[in-house]
């Protein structure tokens, strides 16, 4: 059995026999793991909120045949503002979902790690968390290899839009351009932001203008893109996120 | 290895929550060393809760018939409604024998990463209640979970306006706990929530 210290993020948390949890963790130095947690969901327990969904804390974890065993930790920050607004909790547990789904088990994800950190202390300060969704999913996509090529028409390299979007390609398309069904069209507006978030991530976010419409164009190339490159459907956050209107 | 029935009964055990493959076979050698009557006692008491207990229609506590043994009792403040995330939850409220007033069972609670949102827990309910008697007081009780907390927070905002007031239960120390070992976020809720004597 290995023992492992590294900081982590709860990413969800799950009931798991008599009063134990399963709690799925992203690491800094393991990348995504899931461990059991003894004992945790008694009132007793001195590390019930260690172990809250979006709290980063150090962790001691023992490796077992087929699932870790939490020990012990310490509590770094339990992001308690995202816990009492429901849209920010919706977005903070729309980028936990997307890492739950997308990232593999075990392996190191620490440039992962750092983004949803970022991205989680941005979602307490900033006053419009979509902006920071899209700023979030842009800066994973990049880190996936799955980076939207937003230099011109894929095919003709024409510069003049109007653009569409095609995910299968992960790339524009002119109107000129042959562009199969699945193809979307993005604005002028979008492809600029989607750049900046690229190229800048969440530094000056605060100043970056971010219309309904932009929101809804970058949020339908991220959905997209996922689906086509990894098989990612029916995020279960996002749904939630469209049924309360946020 | 064993005969098909034993290994049926094995297989059917080991749905049961908690219960693995060697521990659903030690529950099946036991049953099967139990006297007839023992064994057949054991499994009209299943097939009969499974049968008779349905929800009930107001609060939706486990019941024998289309309303509970709480809502039914007379005695009890009509005024007053306890919101829990799970029926399991009125039998550790009703352990205190201190409370007197009615439930809200609300199927869970507010869960984004679960897909779980207001409209798939029993709040319209809540609110047709609400509407319809004279209640004075609902009392928030959903576990303090990041989840717990975020569904108390989203009842209140939609209660409150309907001019009826709204509490949550206290967070802090469990009794008979170390103060050296509990955590920060316990400790500021407690804090916080401190009262004068």
């Amino acid at each position: 059995m290995k023992e492992i210290r590294t900081y982590g993020l709860v990413l969800h948390v799950r009931s798991f026999g008599e009063a134990d949890k399963l709690v799925t963790l992203l690491t800094q130095e393991t990348g995504k793991i899931t461990a059991v947690a003894k004992g945790s969901r008694k009132t007793k327990s001195k590390f019930s909120a260690l172990l809250e969904s979006l709290t980063l804390g150090k962790f001691l974890l023992l490796r077992g045949k087929t699932m870790y065993t939490f020990i012990q930790g310490e509590l770094i920050k339990p992001y308690t503002k995202l816990h009492f607004d429901l849209e920010r909790l919706g977005y903070a547990q729309y980028f936990c979902e997307l890492c739950e789904r997308c990232l593999p088990e075990g392996e190191p994800a620490e440039q992962f790690f750092s983004l949803l950190v970022t991205a989680l202390e941005a979602l307490e300060q900033d006053s419009c968390p979509a902006r920071v969704a899209r700023c979030f999913e842009m800066g994973f996509l990049d880190l996936l290899g799955l980076r939207p090529a937003l230099d011109g028409c894929l095919l003709c390299g024409s510069q003049a839009g109007p653009f569409y979007f095609d995910p299968s390609q992960g790339g524009l398309l002119c109107a000129n351009c042959p562009r199969p069904a699945e193809s979307f069209p993005v604005g002028a507006a979008t492809i600029a932001i989607m750049k900046r978030f690229l190229a800048l991530g969440f530094t000056k976010l605060s100043v970056c203008h971010l219309s309904p419409e932009a929101s809804e164009q970058i949020q339908q190339v991220s959905t997209k893109l996922l689906e086509y490159a990894l098989g990612v459907v029916n995020l279960k956050s996002l749904r939630f996120l469209q049924q309360v209107n946020f | 290895m064993y005969p098909e029935a034993i290994a049926r009964l094995i297989e059917a055990l080991q749905k049961l929550p908690g219960v693995g493959p060697k521990t659903a076979q030690r529950l099946a050698l036991f049953i099967l060393s139990l006297p007839r009557e023992e064994v057949v006692k054991m499994a009209r008491a299943i097939v009969e809760a499974k049968d008779k207990t349905h929800y009930c229609r107001v609060c939706g506590n486990f019941s024998e018939k289309d309303l509970c043994s709480i809502c039914l009792d007379k005695r009890r403040d009509a005024a007053v409604i306890c919101v829990v995330q799970d029926a399991r939850d009125i039998i550790a409220l009703e352990r205190m024998r201190d409370y007197r007033g009615l439930y809200h069972v609300l199927g869970g609670a507010i869960s984004p990463i679960d897909g779980i949102g207001p409209d798939q827990l029993r709040i319209r309910e809540l609110l047709e209640r609400l509407q319809k008697s004279k209640v004075k007081e609902v009392i928030l009780a959903t576990n303090p979970t990041v989840e717990g907390e975020a569904t108390a927070l989203y009842l209140a905002k939609i209660i409150k306006p309907l001019g009826v007031r709204v509490t949550r239960l206290a967070h802090g120390l469990p009794v008979g706990a170390d103060l050296e070992y509990a955590d920060e976020v316990t400790l500021l809720r407690a804090l916080e929530g401190r009262r004068e004597l």
